[in-house]
């Protein structure tokens, strides 16, 4: 590699690193009650329609 | 090397390379449909199709990683560089690896209703202004066409008629698609899948390639300093040289480089420079490989050419040029024998300009001539 792609990859993970770290801590931080939890809000009636499908809820089939 | 077009290039080196790569996958692929058909019982079941699905999607990126770090392990570590040497093939298999699991989530998901799957896919979610509800599976597409363009044109076929800088640029798109990968787990199974293990095994994977990447990178920017330091040092000694003589740098003795081996050396702000020593002369050609920027510095003469130790691309020291029936070209640079020290004119000539090797064994100070 020349000198100046050494110093563009460098740069790039420099920001790259950091970004991704913080993009998934922020992802991880923000997720919604887990669906156990929302069954028991349905079950006590505050939340009769609750998004939890028959099938599990989005994703519980992944 | 780019003489005539060959699908595969196979020799032994390859067929061994490919052979433990895939069993490595079926074996990853086995074992972890073993383990999730034990863990996942009773109420916790889940299909064939949704552990397949999660096997595969492991393994790319898992993969992904894995071809992330071999290029700053190999610039660390010469030890690495045999999983240099076909990293194109751990591409191409990535990208297989990870279709087979975007075929399989778009049956799956999007498969058995009226809509066209694909556009379903990117119809049916459009929540891009939630964290817990993205679109996730677009972001996989994304990845997956970014890996399908780089696994199409990672053939040399590609990067002579694409020409070097283009292809590098179009292959550094794997850094987007990494990013994306990131964001497609991190949206996708990390906000239904709520074990820490999970989401700290993705944040390790991205310390280690990004900590790798910039350990590498601030290594080599000391290493360039200080080699610069050192031939500046050098130059100073002979700063009592002739007027005529002040573009000579002196790059350190013949006694330091072994037969038929390499070193780069840095001068100032310049380009590395690969000097070498064969047949009792010296000689110096750019360090940056025709084919993929290898370092060819780091690799050593075989057969009376310079070997690029990523790829064994082979130049001649004396002119730069690649052996026949190979066109390829690097720039050299004048060189000379003084008192058993090596100096060098760090002006590049152009790509392929004969530079008759320094005697090493002149007593008398020798120099190379241009032409």
């Amino acid at each position: 590699m020349t000198r100046a792609q050494r110093r563009h990859h460098l740069a790039i993970w420099l920001v790259l690193g950091p970004t991704l770290l913080a993009g998934l801590l922020l992802a991880v931080a923000r997720r919604p009650p887990s669906p156990i939890e929302s069954r028991s809000v349905a079950r006590d009636g505050e939340h009769a329609s609750s998004s939890v499908s028959p099938a599990g809820g989005r994703g519980a089939n992944r | 090397m780019s003489v005539g077009y060959v699908p595969v290039q196979w020799n032994r080196h390859k067929r061994v390379y490919d052979l433990c790569v895939a069993v490595a996958i079926l074996l990853y692929l086995g074992v972890f449909f073993a383990i999730g058909k034990l863990v996942y019982t009773g109420r916790r079941a889940i299909s064939d199709e949704i552990l397949a699905m999660r096997a595969l999607g492991t393994c790319a990126l898992l993969l992904l990683h894995l071809i992330l770090c071999i290029g700053p392990l190999a610039r660390r570590d010469s030890r690495f560089l045999p999983l240099l040497y076909n990293r194109r093939h751990l591409g191409v298999v990535t990208f297989l690896v990870g279709l087979a699991h975007g075929v399989l989530a778009i049956i799956y998901y999007h498969g058995f209703g009226r809509v066209n799957p694909l556009a379903s896919l990117l119809l049916s979610n459009t929540n891009y202004t939630s964290l817990s509800a993205f679109p996730f599976q677009v972001l996989g597409l994304l990845a997956l066409i970014i890996l399908f363009l780089m696994a199409a044109t990672s053939h040399d076929f590609w990067l002579k008629n694409l020409g070097p800088a283009a292809w590098k640029r179009l292959h550094m798109l794997i850094y987007p698609a990494y990013g994306l990968l990131i964001l497609h787990v991190a949206l996708g199974i990390l906000q239904t899948h709520r074990s820490p293990w999970l989401a700290g095994l993705v944040a390790a994977g991205v310390i280690i390639v990004s900590g790798l990447h910039i350990a590498a990178g601030l290594s080599e920017a000391g290493r360039d300093g200080r080699r610069a330091a050192a031939a500046s040092t050098g130059s100073e000694r002979r700063s009592d040289a002739p007027q005529n003589d002040a573009n000579w740098v002196d790059v350190g003795s013949v006694d330091d480089l072994s037969e038929s081996r390499g070193s780069a050396i840095c001068v100032g702000d310049s380009e590395r420079i690969a000097v070498f020593r064969h047949n009792g002369g010296v000689s110096a050609t750019s360090n940056v490989c025709a084919h993929q920027g290898g370092p060819l510095g780091e690799g050593k003469i075989i057969d009376g050419c310079i070997t690029c130790p990523w790829h064994g691309w082979q130049y001649r020291p004396a002119d730069g040029c690649s052996p026949p029936p190979f066109t390829e070209k690097i720039a050299t640079y004048r060189v000379r024998v003084v008192h058993r020290r090596i100096e060098i004119d760090p002006t590049p000539l152009p790509p392929g300009t004969p530079v008759e090797p320094a005697r090493v064994d002149a007593d008398a100070p020798s120099e190379s001539e241009n032409g």
